[in-house]
C-alpha cells in the first residue's frame, strides 16, 4: 500500500487515508494484468451484493439521496439523469448498484473517464462491503480528481450558519454550508461546500414564486471559504456561526468523495423544504450514514432547524462566532464618543483628511478607533456603490497609511461579545393557549403558528426587531355568546424594524396579508380580508431598545364593508424594550382612516409584554384600547406560548 | 526572516498544482476595490429590500477546488503559488486593512501562505505595518506588486 506513484500527482502533499486508498487502487491496477476471469469475478460480486442486500443498506440510500415514497419504495431527491448509471437508477437502488459495479469493470478508458473518477464514494463503500480486490479492477487513472481532492486535504468538517438578513426576504432564515478544513492554520483558505439555487433573477417576487414551485435548479458547489466569508460577513453583514463537527478524518474523506460525485448534478430547488439546509444534511450523512439526519426534518426545513438536528445528533464539538463587518462597525461605534464617531464619518466622506487626527486632543487609542472606523465605513460606502473605485482606492490607502503609523495595541480593542447562539432560540413552531376579556365579554383563544418568530417572542437566537410569521392562525371562543370565531389567519406577516444611526440608514418595512376579525363602522366585529404594507424609520431608544414610526396602506375586503372593499392610509408609532433578559415590552399606537368605499377610522393604543419562562415557554400579557368611529373597545388577554 | 521566506518560496512552487478549468472568481480586477459581489451589500433603499440576495446563488455550479490561472500579472518571487495569488486577489482590501492595523485574519493567512513560522508572525506583522507605504505604493497597485513588495519588506 505504498502510495509512491501518486506522489508526482500530489507533489508532496500529505496523503489522506481515503485518498490513499483510491490511489492504491490505481497503483494496484497498474501492476496487475487484467484478470481473464474478470467477468466471473464481477458476477460473484453482484451475487454477493444481492445476498447481502446492499441496495437496502443505509449508506447506499444516502449516497443516492434516496428517500421513502408514500408507496413504500424509494426515490432519489436528485433528478439529474447523469447522476445515475442505470436507466431506472432514480428509483431502483438495486439496478443502480449493479450498474455501478459493472461500470467499475469497464476497461481501457482514458484518464478521468473511468466510473471511479466520477463516483469515488460509491467505489470506496462497495469495496469495503464486498472486500473487492482492487487488483482485479481494470487499469484506470483519475488525475483531475486526485489533484482536486488532494488539494482540499480533508481533515475535519465544520457546519457553518450565516444568520438571516431580514432586509432581504430571500435570505431571512439564514443559510447553511459545510467547511472542510485541511492542515492550514487559517480556515479562510479551507473549502466551503454549498448547495444553492442557480438563479440570476434579482426581482424578489419572481425569485420567491420560482423558489416555492421548484422553478430553479439546485447545485452543489465547492469554493475557497474566504469567498463565502466575504459574501456573508463583509457584503451582506450577516454574522456567521461555525459548528465544529466531531467527524473523523476518514469520515470527512467520505464526505468529500461524495461532494465530488455531486458536481454539476442538478436537482429541483424548493425554498421551503428541499433547500440548501436539507440537501446539506446528505453530506453529513455521507460521512456518517447512521445519523439519519434527513429523516428528522419536517414539512418545512429551516436552516436553524437543521442546526438543531445536527446539535441533537451529538456531533457538534465546538461553536465559533464570526461577527460580520456590520457588527464590527457597531462595536467600534459603541467605543467612541459622538465626537470621535463624527470625525470618522467626516474622514470617510472625504470632508477631512486622515492626518487631521494627529492634531485632535484625543488619545492614540481613540485615534486608532477613529481611523479603523473610517476605513470600515469607507469599505461599506464603496460596497453600496456610493463612490467611484478611484476615489475609494485613494482614500482607503490614505486612511490606512495614517493608521499604520499608530501601531497595534497589546490588548484586542474590539472583542465582540458572542450573542445568544442560534440553537438557544425557541422552536420555530408555536402553539398558544390563553384567554381574556373584550368589551367585557370573556373569551378563550387558541393560536397556532407553524413558522417562525414574532416581534414579541423572546429574541434569544433570533434577530432583534424582525418578525416572520407564516400561517399564523387563532380561534376564539366567546364565552357568553357561545360562539367560535376565526380571529386571525395570516398567510404571511413580515416586519423588519432596523435601527438607523450615523453609519447605517436602513428603511424598516412590513407586509402582511390574511384574515382578521375586526370592529367595523358600527363597532361590531366581522371577518375581513386584509393586505397591509408600509415603510418606516427606526432608531435605538435611550434605553437601548427600538423606537419606530411607520406609514402604511391598509386594504380591507369583506361583505360588511359598504363598497365591499376599502383602502386607507395609516401610521404606527412604537417602542420595543428588552427590560431584562426575560422581560420584553412593546408599546404602540396606531391609526387608520378608510374614506374610500367605507367611512371609518380606528385609533388603537396597546401595551404588550412577554415573559420568557424557559427556552420553549413564554407568557404574553396584553392590554389595548381602541376607538372605531367613537365606539370604544378595550381588550386584555393573557396567554401561554409553547414553542417546538 | 529572509531565510524563512526563501525556503517558503521553494515549497510554494513544489506544492502548487496544475489547475483545472472552472474558476470560482467572477472578479476581473487585480487591484484594490475589486468586489466580488458588487451591489449585494446591505443597502438602504426600500427597493433593494425586495431584491433577492444570494444565499450563495453566485457561481452555484462552481466546483472551484483548483483555483485556475489568475488573469493578473504574476509576482516574481512566488510564480506558482496560485493559492497565495488567488487569496491576495480576492482579499487585497482586507489584507491592506490588516497590515495597517498590524493584525487580523487576512494577515495571518497571508503570512501562513508565505510560510512565515508562527513564532515569527508578530515580527512579520510589525515589519509590514511600519512599512505600509512601501507595500501599498499607489492606489493603482496590483496584486503582484503587493506580494513582491511585502516579501521585499519582510526580507529587508
Amino acid at each position: 500500500m505504498e502510495p509512491v506513484p501518486c506522489q508526482p500527482v500530489l507533489r508532496g502533499l500529505v496523503m489522506k487515508l481515503p485518498f490513499a486508498l483510491l490511489c492504491a487502487f490505481s497503483l494496484l491496477a497498474i501492476v496487475s494484468s487484467p484478470a481473464l476471469s474478470q467477468d466471473s469475478y464481477l458476477d460473484a460480486l453482484l451475487s454477493k451484493a444481492d445476498r447481502m442486500a446492499l441496495a437496502d443498506d443505509r449508506n447506499w440510500l444516502v449516497l443516492l439521496h434516496y428517500v421513502k415514497t408514500s408507496s413504500g419504495g424509494y426515490r432519489s431527491k436528485i433528478d439529474d439523469p447523469v447522476f445515475f448509471l442505470a436507466a431506472d437508477g432514480r428509483t431502483n437502488g438495486k439496478a443502480e448498484l449493479a450498474a455501478t459495479l459493472r461500470s467499475m469493470f469497464v476497461a481501457g478508458q482514458k484518464d478521468g473517464q473511468h466510473a471511479a473518477c466520477r463516483f469515488p464514494a460509491r467505489l470506496a463503500w462497495l469495496s469495503e462491503k464486498l472486500d473487492l480486490e482492487a487488483s482485479r479492477l481494470p487499469e484506470f487513472s483519475c488525475s483531475e480528481r486526485d489533484k482536486s481532492l488532494g488539494q482540499v486535504e480533508a481533515k475535519s468538517a465544520v457546519l457553518v450558519f450565516p444568520v438571516g438578513h431580514i432586509n432581504s426576504p430571500a435570505s431571512m432564515f439564514g443559510h447553511t454550508l459545510i467547511r472542510i478544513d485541511g492542515s492550514s492554520r487559517s480556515n479562510l483558505i479551507s473549502y466551503a461546500a454549498n448547495y444553492s439555487a442557480d438563479t440570476t433573477d434579482t426581482n424578489g417576487f419572481v425569485y420567491a414564486w420560482k423558489g416555492m414551485t421548484g422553478g430553479y435548479k439546485g447545485f452543489y458547489s465547492i469554493m475557497p471559504y474566504y469567498l463565502k466569508v466575504k459574501e456573508y460577513n463583509d457584503l451582506e453583514h450577516r454574522d456567521m456561526w461555525e459548528y465544529q463537527l466531531s467527524l473523523s478524518q476518514s469520515e470527512v474523506g467520505k464526505m468529500l468523495n461524495h461532494i465530488w460525485e455531486l458536481q454539476k448534478v442538478h436537482s429541483s430547488y424548493y425554498f421551503l423544504d428541499e433547500n440548501c439546509s436539507y440537501n446539506l444534511l446528505f453530506l453529513i450523512e455521507a460521512a456518517k450514514p447512521e445519523l439519519r439526519l434527513t429523516e428528522q426534518t419536517g414539512v418545512f426545513v429551516l436552516p436553524t432547524q437543521t442546526v438543531q438536528i445536527v446539535m441533537n445528533s451529538g456531533i457538534v464539538q465546538d461553536v465559533h462566532y464570526r461577527p460580520s463587518q456590520g457588527t464590527k462597525i457597531r462595536k467600534i461605534v459603541s467605543l467612541l464618543e459622538p465626537g470621535g464617531q463624527a470625525s470618522a464619518y467626516r474622514i470617510a466622506l472625504a470632508k477631512s483628511r486622515p492626518e487631521a487626527v494627529r492634531s485632535e486632543p484625543i488619545t492614540d487609542r481613540q485615534r486608532r478607533l477613529v481611523l479603523d472606523l473610517a476605513a470600515e465605513y469607507l469599505q461599506l460606502r464603496y460596497a453600496r456603490k456610493e463612490m467611484a473605485k478611484e476615489d475609494y482606492n485613494r482614500q482607503y490607502l490614505q486612511i490606512l497609511g495614517e493608521r499604520s503609523r499608530l501601531g497595534t495595541p497589546a490588548e484586542d480593542a474590539y472583542t465582540i461579545e458572542e450573542p445568544s447562539r442560534p440553537e438557544t432560540g425557541h422552536g420555530t413552531t408555536m402553539a398558544g393557549l390563553g384567554g381574556g376579556v373584550r368589551r367585557g365579554e370573556g373569551f378563550v383563544e387558541l393560536e397556532l403558528r407553524p413558522e417562525f418568530h414574532g416581534l414579541l417572542d423572546p429574541d434569544h437566537g433570533y434577530l432583534r426587531g424582525a418578525q416572520i410569521k407564516f400561517f399564523d392562525a387563532a380561534l376564539r371562543y366567546r364565552v357568553e355568546s357561545e360562539q367560535i370565531q376565526l380571529k386571525t389567519l395570516h398567510i404571511l406577516d413580515i416586519l423588519s424594524i432596523a435601527p438607523r444611526d450615523l453609519f447605517f440608514k436602513p428603511i424598516s418595512w412590513k407586509v402582511n396579508t390574511g384574515f382578521d376579525t375586526e370592529a367595523l363602522r358600527n363597532g361590531k366585529d366581522y371577518l375581513i380580508y386584509r393586505l397591509n404594507t408600509g415603510g418606516g424609520l427606526s432608531w435605538i431608544s435611550p434605553f437601548g431598545g427600538l423606537v419606530y414610526a411607520f406609514g402604511e396602506l391598509d386594504l380591507n375586503a369583506g361583505d360588511k364593508i359598504p363598497a365591499g372593499v376599502t383602502i386607507g392610509p395609516g401610521f404606527s408609532l412604537g417602542e420595543l424594550e428588552q427590560l431584562t433578559d426575560w422581560w420584553k415590552m412593546h408599546l404602540y399606537a396606531r391609526g387608520r382612516w378608510y374614506r374610500l368605499g367605507d367611512d371609518r377610522y380606528t385609533l388603537k393604543a396597546s401595551l404588550a409584554q412577554n415573559f420568557r419562562v424557559t427556552r420553549n415557554h413564554s407568557v404574553n400579557l396584553e392590554y389595548s384600547e381602541e376607538f372605531v368611529n367613537r365606539h370604544p373597545i378595550a381588550e386584555g388577554s393573557l396567554s401561554w406560548n409553547y414553542y417546538f | 526572516m529572509k531565510k524563512i521566506l526563501m525556503a517558503v518560496a521553494l515549497t510554494a512552487v513544489m506544492t502548487s498544482t496544475a489547475f483545472a478549468a472552472g474558476t470560482a472568481h467572477n472578479n476581473t480586477g487585480c487591484g484594490l476595490g475589486t468586489m466580488l459581489w458588487e451591489g449585494k451589500a446591505d443597502n438602504s433603499s426600500l427597493f433593494q429590500a425586495f431584491q433577492a440576495t444570494t444565499n450563495g446563488t453566485s457561481g452555484a455550479q462552481t466546483f472551484g477546488i483548483t483555483s485556475g490561472t489568475s488573469e493578473c500579472q504574476q509576482p516574481s518571487s512566488f510564480v506558482q503559488n496560485e493559492k497565495l495569488i488567488h487569496f491576495v486577489q480576492a482579499n487585497m482590501d482586507n489584507l491592506a486593512k490588516d497590515i495597517a492595523m498590524g493584525k487580523g485574519e487576512s494577515l495571518d493567512t497571508f503570512a501562513e501562505l508565505l510560510g512565515v513560522a508562527p513564532a515569527q508572525s508578530a515580527a512579520f506583522n510589525a515589519k509590514l505595518q511600519s512599512n505600509f507605504g512601501k507595500i501599498f505604493t499607489s492606489e493603482n497597485i496590483v496584486l503582484a506588486e503587493v506580494i513582491d513588495n511585502a516579501v521585499a519588506v519582510a526580507n529587508n
